[in-house]
Parts: structure tokens; C-alpha cells; sequence
């Protein structure tokens, strides 16, 4: 059955030797496991025709179990005869990177229907302690992630699909196949499954737990916890009480990443983007907040004494600086390999506007210029959503010399993409901002760092240069989000006393939150039925105003 | 010390910079005329024994000219023609004939008030003086350098082109030698008395007068300004937008020249011609019995346009190939509305990617598009050009024919910005001169092969309107359609006369909907402001002039709201009932 999983892969053949067969597929590598049966081979062209019908009957069963074990069989019956008909008959595989093997991935995975019995996390939603809801709240307490496959259905997805691939508006395209986007929107990043509900579940409990096959029975017993740290390394289930460890798994699709093991690349590039994907801005304790609970928060609070709301901040800001270089690292490895022929939705290109801020590109034009960037007139300005925070964290808590902190190399060769990518000088340069980043990681994770420290540190970063600061919306947003982190924290600590003063300081930020949103009409509100992504009446002015007044508090000794 | 315009147009549509070389060791080699003298203003007055000294200096006919801008010619050293300021010009186009009448007699070819209408009523007038405004301060101060007296500047917004020294004279503005041409040559033979019988080319050649009653010229001096050139210095970066130059506004050559005001009559409107004098204007300017030469400007001005768009792309492109690591993407070479605008959703922006195309192959409609997130060159330049591409041809055969080749040129221009955002500038370069020579051999052969007469002007006014429904324009294309149509609608009402008086016998159906598409855009009507035929209405030549405040901040203000406001979908409503009326 393992041979079902690519099936779709009647592309090209990359090289082929003696043990294996290579194909290239959105992206991944693998090799096949042939078999030698030269008899009751259909013609090619007749494979191909079946095998499109087994894929509409997929899309038809999708949602119904039961029909769906039997599309499921047609399509691995269908192809074995495409392999058989496509592939000259070799001996068994040589394991190499990247190679899917069988029983590897997909089989590893149980459904989040295996976690929903009411003895386990399937429990009513106001059941105490708060895991035992964990798959009802998920499911039915409006977490975005059970919809995450369902989204791909919708007239957005398949118009995304068919400008990718340039087709027309009326062609019949199925985004809900493309391991591309499976890859964030479903639990496994293929169609060609045994279990549908791996897809039919969207981003399900193991897409961020890990694949659960080899934990599932250990992980409900008592002994479970006796086993100590290493329960995870061993079984694969992933230690999501640490922050740092939570966040590096947000961040492997709400900022990318490269292709390993169980996922193709992860990436919404500019490409993307403008074929109609939303942009992709995290921010961790602000999406933390956001997202139903469905764990003991009580618990994990006093399990870790030092971590409060700040910290936590600091630790998302330094994990996703990281996975933003990472996925850039990758974007210009990926682009010597792109040609023209690359399918649209695997290849990278150069220069890669999404790696720079939407707006100073994305704004109508006005007859008076909005003040100039940081880099000059005109200039693409890079990093103004992920990058500005963390570096000026790691300055504030000197995490490294000063020399090294205030290097801007990096910053000078993502600005000119006009120039030729020059990718070993880029590569250097996004490895010394790593190491900047792992130092501060490292510090903000350190309980010998201590809150006051840390938040004495983000009140920094946050009103040093306000005009720089406030000059493009990026710079506005991540510094409200960052304030609203040091305000739930202190809100955490007395709830029920809140002073006037605070009241009135809370009441501000909210201001600003209402001047940041998108769509806020006034004089450059287009026609009043479009919504509007972008922040079309963002004036840096006021929210330079803003920061001052929201700054009074922390000037007091 | 301008080169000739024949050489330039020689570099224009083949791009060989060898050629450019070879036009610049010629100006190199000869040596300065000098500046305007005192004896120029004594000359003022006809000499009788001039006239026949320039009858004797008569050369053939040229009529083998437009042979000659094809293949270049052995070099031959040329006159240099230099800038002498208007102060000369006013002299005698400034207050009407009335003044120079008592020396000339009734002058019935040229009105006399050229001047003074662009003095007054001419933004060009004001070309310079712009630079000294508050917008031109912040641009100086964001920039670095003075853009009061910087040749990127000037060459647009004065006379001071590039590899050429400054003139003596350039504050003001773009003023009657801009267009034609250096005056040292023509400035004193132009006011004797046959002169205007020579052709159009020797007046070119020999004296430096370039041939503005031919719309392909006249278009070109337009162009290389509203569009740019990179051989005359004249290309605007993305640098000087981001530090606050306006956008510039696609240009539709006939309808901002009839917003000018024209200072100038078309053969239609000079009424005080004696039967001969017409006949002999009739032959010297090549004029087709029966065209209307507003809207044969319109379907001219309209490849040409695209063709100084793409030329621009080509030598920009080219520009930076030859640079090791040189500097591409010049943003500025991009449609300035695929970056910049609001991020909406739903989107138009989008269905203009799926809807009638199927990108990297050929569609129905014939135009391929490329990938969403690939910025292209501006769309505006092509808003005409089916419909003009069309009437090239002599048969529908033809015109079939060229439609087809036209988007095998274009489609393989798209394509080299397929493969990466903004393109490689080495693949760009020969595919944009390829497309760019291809137009220039398309405009020629609609210059001097078609006749554009009522009924073929009815034609291509309808034409438009369909083209504009069969694909969702950008907010500047459709100011394109909507200028051209207005033009085409007002000169087929006037049949090729005089303005004066043509919005009351318009069709009212074609005129309503003609106003309600002005005010969607936020584009002026071009006013009717004539000078008068007769020499009696004329205004009196002692009054002082008239300087009303300009409005350009305000204006520009509301084009750019306008832009924003923009729905495709009411533009092609509005554009069914146009066809419609115009059909009637």
C-alpha cells in the first residue's frame, strides 16, 4: 500500500540506476521499490485515464469514510499499474535523505479521531483539567486549525491553484491534492492515504504533537510520565510544555520551512501571495492567545515558575527570527535549482518579494509621499515584520558584542535584490545573524534571566528609535503586539486591580489597535463593499504619537 | 547642437548603438554654430533679395526620405543646431498678425499667437518653474542635487539634453524649441518669404525645423518626454518618483495636444487659405483627400506610443545588461499599479489573471499572461494598439495577419517576464527592440499606406469599445480608450474643422456617455480654445497676458483618488453603451 502514496508522480523521472528509481514531485525525493512483473501491464495512456478517475472519486469520498477505503483502493490498485507500466522492473531501495520508505509517514499517523474518546481528550468542554476537552475544543471551540483542510475547497483556494498553474477560471483543479498545500493545511502532506481523515482533519492533534502511532497506547498510561525527558526522543511525540519548543512548532507553517522528512517545503512565497494566499504575519504569544485552550494552563504555569507573558514574547520573537532565516537560507538554495520548467508551486525565485514589507511596495499612490524608508527613496525595506524585534532584544540584553549586533550586512544585501544573488555571501550573512539569534534564545530561556530583566528589555525594544519605528505598519504592529504581551502580563499578575491610570493607559493601547486595523474608512477607502488588506490610512505620524503617550508609564522610576 | 532627428530615429528603431557612435563623431566633428546674435534681431525684416537666393538654394525634392531613415546613408557631416531661447519667436507669434501685418501683409497659414496661447494658457510654459515649488524642494532634498539645474532634470523639463552642454537659456520650460527644434538654422531663413514651400524634409534637415505636422514626428517629440528616452537623457527612476515626482499619466498624444490648447490649426481649420496655398500644404505634408487628421494623429500617436515605451524598455534593459551586476529591475520600467495598490479582496487585479487568458499558452483572444506576483511593463501603451495594429492592414486578411504577428511579438516579450520577477535584463533587451522595430514598420505603413477617413474612423472608434470589453483594463488604459474615443467622436462630428461649437452637434448619446466616463476617470474635457480664423476676433496685441493659477497639485490629487476608486466592471458597462450610441 506504501506505493500508493505518490501515485500521482507520472512525472519525470530523474535518474535511474540499478536499485532505484528517483522522481522529482513538488519538491521531494524519493525512491520507489520495484517489482519485476512484466505480465498484465495496461497500456500508459490507459493508466492515465483511470487514474484520473480514481482521483475524482478521492475528491467525491473524501468526506465519507466508508467510500472513500474504496476510492482509496482504486487509486492504489491503478497505481501499481502505472508504476508497473511506467518503471523498468529493479531490485529493492538504498535509503537516502529525503527518501520515503514504506510505512514511513503517513502510517505513523493515527487521526485525531483516535484522540476523541471521552475518557481521553474527547471530554465536554468545561471538563477539568482542560486537556480532557483538548479534541472537543479543537473540533467545536473555534479552533482554526480542525478547518484548515476544509479552506482548500473554497472558490479562493481553487482560484489560487488555477493562476499558479495558469489555467482558466473555469478549470477543474484540486488544491486538496497538492502536497504543497496539504502540507500546512492538512496532518500529512499527501492525498494518497489509506486514513482520509488525515486530511478530512485538517491541521489534526499530531501535526503539532507528532505522528502518534508509537505513542498512542504508551502516552495513557501512568507509567508514561515516570519515563522522564527522553519518553519524547524515544517515541516521537513532541514536548510542547516548553515554549520554545511549542513555538518551533507554530512556526514551521505560519512562517516555512524547509522540506524534511514528513512535509515538502512549506513556503508562501510572493508567488502565492498574489495568486490570493493572506500574508503570513506571526506572531506567537499574540496567536497563543488567540487560539482556543485546550491545555491545563494552570498546570503548565506552575510547572514553570519564571515563564509569564513577556518571556514568553521574547522566546516567540527569537524562534521565529530563526525560522524566517531558515526558510530564507532555504529560498536561495532552492533557486539555483528552479527553471522555467519547476512546477509552479515548488520552485523559488529571485528576487523573493515576500521576504520584504507588503506595504511599502502595496499602497495606492498619494500626491504627497509618505516619509522615506530606511534605506533611501524607493528601496525595498527587508525584514520589518520578523527581524527588527528580535535584534533590537538581543541589543538590549547584549547578547553579543557590539560590533556583531550592530552588523547590518545582512540587512544591505537583502535591500539591493536588483543585484545579482550573490548566495555564498547571503548564506554568510544569514548565518551570523543565527548565531546572534541562539544567543538570544538562549538568554530569554535561561531562568537565570529574570523577568524584570526581560521585560526591562522589551520595553526597550520597543521605544528606541519611535521614528524608525513607526515608519512603515510592521514596525507599528509588532510593537502593539509587544505592549500587549507586557500588558497581559501584568494583567495576569492582578487581574482585579486595575487603576485608573492603567485603565487609562489600556485604553490608549486600544486606540491604536482600532488606528493599526486594516479597512478603517476614510479618505483612502476605495469602494466601501471591498475589504481592504492592506493599511491603506496608516499614518506614521499618529502612531509615532501613540508610542509617545503609551511610553509615559515606563519613563517613571 | 541637437542630431538630426534622422539619425536619432535611426537609433530609435534598430537600437544599434554603433549608429548612435557614429551620429555623435559626426556632431563631435563640426564645429558650433554660434549662439543668436544682435544681427538676428535686425533681420527681422524680409529681405526681397533673399527670396531668390533661396529659391536658387532649393535641393531636390527628397522624395525618397522615407527610404533614407531606413538604411543610414555614408556619413555626411551635419549642421549642429543650437538653442536660442523664445524671446525671438515672440517677436512675431506672440501678439497676432496684426503687428507684423503692416510689414508681411495678411499671413493666412499661421495664426501669430502661438506664443502667447502657450504662455498663458501651456503647463509647458511652466515646465521649469515646477522645479522651484515645495515639491521640487523636498525632491532636492530627498535626492541630493539641485533639480533647478541637473540635467536628469532638465531634459524634460527644460531643453538640456544629454552629451549636449546647456543651453544659455532654459528657464523656460519646455518652450518652442523643445518641440521644433534648435532655432539657429531656421530662427532667421524660416521668416522669408517661400520658405514654407520647402518640404517638410529639407526644412528638417537642412534648418533643423522638425516636421511636426507629421503626427509619427510629432508624436515622437511628445513621447520622448512623456514616455522617455534614454539616448536624450530623458528617463524618470523609480528614485525620483519615490522622492515625490508625480506619476506620469499614460499620454495620449492627440487628446493632452488638444488640451494644450493647440496653438496650431489643422489644414481643416485654416478657412483664410487661398485655394492654391491649400493645394500646395495639401501636397507638401502628403494629406490624404478625405482624412480626418485628428484621428489619423489618434491611430499614428497610438503605436508609436507603444513603441517609445517599449524602445525605453529595450535601451533601459540593454543599459543594464552591459554593466557587470548593473542595476535591475529599474522599477520605473514597470507598470507602477501591479506594486502599487491597495491589497483588496476580492480582487479585479486577479480576475484580469484568469479571465480571458490562459497564461504561458496561447488563448482565445491571443495574448498570454504571466504568472500572478510577476510585474509587467505598463499595460497602458497597448490600450490602442489592437485596434490601431488592425487598421494597418489593407485587407481583413491582412489586418488579420497582423494581429497575429503582433502577439507573437508581445507574447514572447511576456514570457522573458515569466521566469523571474522583474525578468533578466540580457533576455529582455532584444525581445523589446524586436517588438519595438516591428511597430515602427506597423506605423509607418498606417502613416503612408491607409487612408483615415469617416467611415474607417467610425471603425476604430467602435473597434475600441469592443476591445475594452473583451479585456478588464487597468484605471490609465481606460483614460487611454476614453481620450481616444473623445477625440475620434469630436473630429467625425466636426468632420476634420474646427472645434468650436462641437459639443452641441454631437450625437447627445455619444456626448452624455463621453461626460459621465470624463467624470468616473476624473479626466478634464479638453477645452475647445481656438485661436480665431479671422484676423478681427483676434486678441489685442497690447493687452497683457492672462496668468491664471494652476490647479496641477488638485488635479493631480484627484486623478490619483480617481485611480483608486477605479471598478473595471462599471468602466466596461459604461463602454457597451458608447459602442452602442456610436453604432446609431
Amino acid at each position: 500500500m506504501w506505493r500508493t502514496i505518490f501515485s500521482d508522480c507520472v512525472g519525470q523521472v530523474q535518474s535511474s540506476d540499478e536499485t532505484t528509481t528517483k522522481y522529482t514531485f513538488e519538491g521531494w525525493t524519493f525512491a520507489r521499490q520495484l517489482e519485476a512483473t512484466a505480465q498484465d501491464t495496461p497500456t500508459h495512456d490507459l493508466a492515465g485515464m483511470l487514474m484520473l478517475r480514481g482521483n475524482h472519486l478521492r475528491i467525491r469520498t473524501s468526506t465519507a469514510a466508508g467510500l472513500a477505503l474504496c476510492g482509496a483502493a482504486v487509486v492504489a490498485l491503478l497505481s501499481t499499474a502505472v508504476a508497473q507500466a511506467a518503471e523498468p522492473a529493479v531490485s529493492p531501495v538504498v535509503a537516502r535523505e529525503r527518501v520515503i520508505q514504506p510505512g514511513d509517514i503517513a502510517s505513523r499517523y493515527c487521526g485525531a479521531g483516535s484522540c476523541a474518546s471521552t475518557a481521553c481528550h474527547g471530554a465536554p468542554a468545561n471538563t477539568k483539567p482542560d486537556w480532557k476537552h483538548a479534541y472537543t475544543t479543537w473540533m467545536t471551540g473555534g479552533d482554526p486549525h480542525s478547518k484548515a483542510y476544509a479552506v482548500l475547497f473554497e472558490e479562493r483556494s481553487l482560484n489560487m491553484l488555477r493562476q499558479l498553474r495558469g489555467l482558466p477560471a473555469d478549470a477543474k483543479v484540486a488544491p486538496y491534492q497538492e502536497s504543497r498545500c496539504l502540507a500546512c493545511h492538512a496532518t500529512v502532506a499527501t492525498h494518497e492515504i489509506e486514513n482520509p481523515t488525515l486530511l478530512s482533519d485538517g491541521v489534526g492533534c499530531e501535526a503539532c504533537h507528532g505522528p502518534a502511532r508509537d505513542w498512542i497506547a504508551d502516552h495513557s498510561l501512568f507509567s508514561w510520565k515516570e519515563q522522564g525527558p527522553q519518553r519524547f526522543e524515544q517515541s516521537g511525540m513532541v514536548d510542547t510544555a516548553p515554549v520554545a519548543s511549542r513555538a518551533a512548532r507554530c512556526v514551521t507553517c505560519h512562517v516555512g520551512a524547509p522540506a524534511s522528512d514528513a512535509y515538502p517545503t512549506r513556503d508562501v512565497n510572493h508567488d502565492l501571495i498574489a495568486a490570493g494566499h493572506p500574508r503570513l504575519n506571526f506572531e506567537f504569544s499574540a496567536y497563543m492567545a488567540r487560539m482556543p485552550r485546550h491545555w491545563d494552563e494552570g498546570a503548565l504555569r506552575r510547572r514553570q515558575p519564571e515563564m509569564d507573558e513577556v518571556r514568553s514574547y521574547a522566546i516567540g520573537q527569537a524562534v521565529t527570527a530563526q525560522a524566517a532565516l531558515a526558510l530564507l537560507k532555504d529560498r536561495v538554495t532552492r533557486v539555483a535549482a528552479t527553471t522555467a520548467d519547476t512546477d509552479p508551486l515548488a520552485g523559488a525565485i529571485w528576487p523573493e518579494l515576500s521576504e520584504y514589507d507588503c506595504y511599502s511596495c502595496h499602497h495606492g499612490l498619494r500626491a504627497q509621499t509618505r516619509p522615506a524608508g530606511l534605506s533611501g527613496p524607493g528601496s525595498l525595506v527587508w525584514g520589518t515584520w520578523s527581524m527588527r524585534m528580535p535584534l533590537a532584544l538581543a541589543e538590549a540584553l547584549s547578547v553579543a558584542p557590539a560590533e556583531a549586533l550592530a552588523d547590518r550586512t545582512l540587512e544591505s544585501r537583502m535591500e539591493k535584490p536588483y543585484a545579482t544573488l550573490d548566495a555564498g555571501q547571503l548564506t554568510a550573512a544569514i548565518d551570523a545573524r543565527q548565531a546572534i539569534l541562539r544567543q538570544l534564545l538562549v538568554r530569554v530561556e535561561d531562568p537565570a534571566t529574570s523577568k524584570a530583566a526581560i521585560q526591562d528589555a522589551t520595553v526597550q525594544a520597543i521605544f528606541a528609535k519611535p521614528e524608525a519605528a513607526t515608519a512603515q505598519w510592521d514596525g507599528s504592529a509588532q510593537r502593539y503586539l509587544a505592549l500587549v504581551a507586557i500588558a497581559s502580563n501584568a494583567l495576569t499578575q492582578n487581574r482585579n486591580q486595575v487603576s485608573a491610570d492603567e485603565q487609562a493607559w489600556l485604553d490608549v493601547l486600544a486606540a491604536w489597535r482600532r488606528q493599526l486595523a486594516f479597512g478603517t474608512p476614510g479618505e483612502a477607502q476605495p469602494v466601501p463593499q471591498l475589504k481592504l488588506d492592506s493599511p491603506a490610512d496608516y499614518d506614521p505620524a499618529s502612531s509615532r504619537q501613540m508610542i509617545e503617550r503609551l511610553k509615559a508609564p515606563f519613563l517613571q522610576p | 547642437m541637437k542630431l538630426s532627428i534622422l539619425s536619432n530615429r535611426i537609433v530609435r528603431s534598430t537600437w544599434a548603438a554603433g549608429l548612435f557612435a557614429v551620429g555623435a563623431a559626426w556632431a563631435a566633428a563640426t564645429p558650433a554654430y554660434g549662439q543668436a546674435t544682435e544681427d538676428a534681431a535686425a533681420a527681422v525684416q524680409p529681405d526681397a533679395a533673399a527670396q531668390p537666393t533661396a529659391a536658387q538654394a532649393d535641393p531636390p525634392k527628397a522624395t525618397d526620405a522615407p527610404k533614407a531613415a531606413d538604411e543610414p546613408k555614408a556619413a555626411e557631416p551635419k549642421v549642429e543646431f543650437t538653442f536660442l531661447g523664445s524671446s525671438d519667436c515672440q517677436r512675431c507669434h506672440y501678439n497676432g498678425p496684426a503687428a507684423i501685418d503692416r510689414r508681411l501683409g495678411s499671413n493666412t497659414r499661421v495664426t501669430l499667437t502661438e506664443s502667447r496661447v502657450w504662455e498663458e494658457h501651456d503647463r509647458h510654459s511652466k515646465a521649469h518653474v515646477v522645479l522651484t515649488g515645495e515639491r521640487g524642494k523636498q525632491m532636492a532634498a530627498v535626492l541630493g542635487y539641485d533639480v533647478t539645474n541637473d540635467q536628469r532634470c532638465l531634459s524634460c523639463h527644460s531643453n538640456w539634453q544629454k552629451g549636449h552642454p546647456k543651453p544659455e537659456v532654459f528657464e523656460e520650460g519646455v518652450s518652442c524649441e523643445s518641440c521644433h527644434g534648435a532655432a539657429s538654422e531656421y530662427g532667421d531663413e524660416h521668416r522669408k518669404k517661400d520658405f514654407w514651400k520647402k518640404t517638410p524634409q529639407e526644412k528638417e534637415e537642412t534648418y533643423g525645423l522638425i516636421d511636426v505636422h507629421n503626427p509619427a514626428k510629432r508624436s515622437q517629440q511628445c513621447l520622448s518626454c512623456h514616455v522617455g528616452n534614454t539616448a536624450e537623457g530623458k528617463v524618470v527612476t523609480h528614485d525620483m518618483f519615490a522622492a515625490g515626482h508625480p506619476p506620469l499619466p499614460g499620454i495620449a498624444v492627440e487628446s493632452f495636444a488638444e488640451r494644450m490648447p493647440p496653438h496650431w490649426q489643422t489644414i481643416g481649420e485654416k478657412t483664410l487659405l487661398s485655394p492654391e496655398d491649400r493645394a500646395l500644404i495639401t501636397q507638401l505634408l502628403g494629406i490624404k483627400e478625405g482624412e480626418l487628421q485628428r484621428s489619423k494623429a489618434v491611430a499614428v500617436s497610438a503605436v508609436a506610443t507603444l513603441r517609445e515605451s517599449v524602445s525605453l524598455l529595450a535601451s533601459q534593459a540593454e543599459e543594464a545588461a552591459q554593466v557587470d551586476g548593473g542595476q535591475w529591475p529599474q522599477l520605473a520600467q514597470f507598470d507602477c499599479y501591479a506594486c502599487h495598490h491597495e491589497l483588496q479582496s476580492p480582487s479585479w487585479r486577479q480576475a484580469q489573471r484568469t479571465r480571458d487568458f490562459v497564461p504561458w499558452s496561447e488563448s482565445a483572444s491571443g495574448l498570454i499572461r504571466v504568472r500572478p506576483g510577476r510585474p509587467q511593463p505598463p499595460q497602458w501603451p497597448e490600450a490602442l494598439i489592437l485596434a490601431a495594429v488592425r487598421h494597418a492592414g489593407e485587407s481583413e486578411a491582412e489586418s488579420q495577419s497582423l494581429v497575429r504577428e503582433y502577439y507573437t511579438k508581445t507574447n514572447a516579450l511576456r514570457k522573458v517576464f515569466d521566469t523571474q520577477p522583474f525578468g533578466r535584463p540580457k533576455e529582455i533587451a532584444p525581445e523589446a527592440a524586436q517588438l519595438a522595430a516591428w511597430l515602427d514598420s506597423v506605423m509607418k505603413r498606417l502613416a503612408t499606406e491607409r487612408v483615415i477617413d469617416a467611415p474607417a474612423v467610425q471603425r476604430f472608434a467602435i473597434a475600441l469599445c469592443q476591445s475594452s470589453n473583451e479585456l478588464i483594463l487597468d484605471y490609465e488604459s481606460a483614460c487611454q480608450v476614453v481620450n481616444a474615443a473623445t477625440v475620434l467622436a469630436r473630429d467625425l462630428t466636426a468632420n476634420g474643422g474646427s472645434l468650436v461649437g462641437v459639443e452641441a452637434k454631437m450625437k447627445p448619446g455619444v456626448k452624455r456617455v463621453l461626460d459621465e466616463l470624463h467624470q468616473m476617470l476624473a479626466l478634464p474635457l479638453p477645452p475647445v480654445v481656438t485661436a480665431p480664423a479671422d484676423p478681427a476676433e483676434r486678441p489685442d496685441p497690447d493687452a497683457k497676458p492672462e496668468t491664471k493659477p494652476d490647479h496641477y497639485e488638485q488635479d493631480l490629487a484627484n486623478r490619483l483618488k480617481a485611480m483608486m476608486n477605479y471598478n473595471p466592471l462599471e468602466f466596461q458597462a459604461k463602454m457597451k453603451e458608447l459602442a452602442k450610441a456610436l453604432a446609431e
